[in-house]
């Protein structure tokens, strides 16, 4: 005889089960799915080629403020030399998203031979180290405002290698943060972007097929005086643009180290209220994709300085051709500083003020 | 499906998610091998097309939105998928908790069934509205286990990868479900063969 569980079971089994299939939503989810992951595919792609864009511009504007320069972190590579002569050195792709950005961007100055190269890469390696364990001193900082607008600060710090040799290296924004400074500076910057808190300093528009994208490079202050930038994409252009993560590359060398665009003219945009004169060139990629990049700053007030601006403004300092406003004390990381405060006039008129804070103080 | 089936199966699917994290057409295929499937399990579950199509949504969405967090030591591809099915089930049938059996549309009058005999199918539609009720009076590890061993067909291992419970917990929930479905039917009117 049959116990209740093998009858309920044999009744179970004959059950007839009905079907429903649904061809429509099938279809239309497999669409959604496919899509979304593709967007996401190319929207990280693309933000890992802004930040390496970003950093790249930040720190021409950081080697070029420096007499020497360089900045950190873990393992190098060479990536290429740039057009005006720095050589651009990166961390390597295996070290990329673990801070936030996705690689970190350094420009040398000077003229190194495969050697030179070779032993720059394993410096900045050492750097790094010391770095990690604060084996470093503090010795100079540099705040900078450019038509009374705060740029952010430079800390510049000095190193001495293992074979003797000092290094000066000035270190700002984010490029020279730990992992957790990193984090509580992502923190932060969350807060100031609510609070409406950003300065566009320039936007990017880069149109492949008819698709275009903008993103704002963003200037956060925050609270410590450091001034990081961040591309964020404009929501009235929000891309993506069909490149694949090999044609960012390959976009970004031309654009940003080799400047190997046709230049197609200039021309403005509005963006959030304000007038931003562009330069649009054309990029014709290796695969024949044809690119066109846009780049440019608000028309005005000026704020931020062009390579020009800094060549200028480098010539300038150097020459003591600065009028000395005032000094004053101030303690930087638990230490004081004396601050000497000295105001430029470039040839369109345009102020700058660097502060240059040296140990010590007149208390 | 035997031992050797399932691990070739496996090492399929491991290549296939791996390369469904880069490669759309991989993803697609991947989409492809197991929408029916799952679309098949939620709907037996629930007879209900909206709810099937919404919760079946639900479950690729959330599975190709973590590809990247699937481990495959853990468990296979197939049976992550059933857990993020039953898992979507479990938060269905906890909103429908307060809808008496009664009330609760789970037969859709419009669902087409593929059988051979129009008098088999009358009576099977019966006697599977019948059961779907009786089902709801069940806990839902005990109808989990019930949906998944006679009409999804799983092994004992297989239900033990989806559910994330032991061999013996299984047997046991199985035990215990059948009796209690069996007390259910018998209070509808069903006569037991």
């Amino acid at each position: 005889m049959k116990s209740d569980n093998e009858r309920i079971e044999e009744f179970l089994k004959g059950i007839v089960l009905p079907e429903y299939k649904s061809d429509g939503h099938a279809r239309q989810l497999r669409a959604q799915i496919l899509s979304g992951l593709q967007a996401r595919r190319v929207g990280s792609r693309t933000a890992r080629w802004w930040k390496t864009a970003a950093l790249l511009l930040g720190l021409l504007g950081a080697a070029a403020l420096a007499t020497e320069t360089i900045i950190q972190v873990r393992h190098y590579y060479f990536y290429g030399r740039a057009k005006d002569g720095f050589y651009y050195f990166s961390t390597t792709p295996e070290n990329a998203g673990t801070n936030q950005v996705d690689s970190i961007g350094i420009l040398v100055r000077g003229d190194l031979d495969a050697a030179g190269i070779e032993q720059k890469r394993k410096d900045l390696e050492e750097i790094d180290s010391l770095r990690q364990r604060n084996a470093r001193e503090l010795f100079r900082v540099y705040d900078t405002e450019v038509n009374g607008k705060p740029s952010g600060r430079l800390f510049f710090y000095k190193y001495v290698l293992a074979n003797g040799r000092t290094e000066i290296i000035p270190e700002g924004g984010d490029v020279s943060a730990s992992p957790a400074q990193m984090e509580a500076d992502r923190q932060q910057i969350a807060d100031l972007r609510q609070r409406g808190q950003r300065e566009i300093r320039s936007i990017i528009e880069v149109e492949v097929g008819g698709q275009s994208q903008r993103s704002l490079c963003c200037r956060y202050l925050l609270s410590d005086g450091r001034g990081v930038n961040r591309y964020e994409t404009d929501p009235e252009l929000p891309g993506p643009v069909p490149l694949t993560f090999k044609q960012e590359n390959e976009l970004s060398r031309l654009a940003v180290l080799e400047k190997k665009g046709e230049f197609l003219g200039s021309t403005q945009v509005q963006v959030l209220g304000r007038t931003f004169n562009l330069q649009k060139y054309s990029f014709t990629l290796s695969d024949g994709t044809v690119v066109t990049r846009s780049e440019g700053q608000p028309e005005d007030p000026k704020n931020n300085l062009t390579g020009a601006d800094l060549d200028e403004f480098r010539q300038l300092a150097a020459a003591n051709k600065g009028e000395t406003l005032g000094t004053y004390d101030e303690d930087v990381w638990g230490k004081p500083f004396k601050f000497t405060r000295v105001k430029y006039v470039l040839s369109d008129g345009t102020e700058v003020i660097q502060s240059i804070g040296k140990p010590g103080s007149g208390r | 499906m035997s031992l050797e089936i399932l691990t070739e199966w496996a090492e399929e699917d491991r290549a296939l998610v791996f390369a469904a994290q880069s490669d759309t057409a991989a993803a697609g295929q991947l989409f492809d091998k197991y929408y029916p499937e799952i679309f098949r399990y939620v709907y037996h579950s629930t007879l209900d097309h909206a709810v099937t199509e919404d919760l079946t949504s639900n479950v690729f969405f959330s599975a190709f939105r973590h590809l990247g967090l699937f481990r495959w030591r853990r468990i296979p591809f197939r049976a992550w998928l059933y857990r993020i099915a039953t898992n979507e089930l479990r938060m269905h049938y906890r909103k429908q908790k307060r809808m008496s059996a009664a009330n609760a549309s789970l037969v859709d009058p419009e669902f087409p069934v593929a059988v051979p005999s129009a008098d088999t199918v009358a009576a099977g539609l019966d006697d599977y509205r019948l059961l779907q009720r009786a089902l709801l009076d069940l806990g839902q590890k005990y109808r989990t286990v019930i949906v998944l061993r006679y009409f999804e067909g799983k092994s004992l291992s297989e239900i033990c990868e989806i559910t994330n419970k032991r061999e013996g917990t299984v047997k046991s929930q199985l035990h215990r479900a059948l009796a209690q479905l069996k007390d259910a039917l018998v209070l509808a009117g069903l006569t037991l063969p």
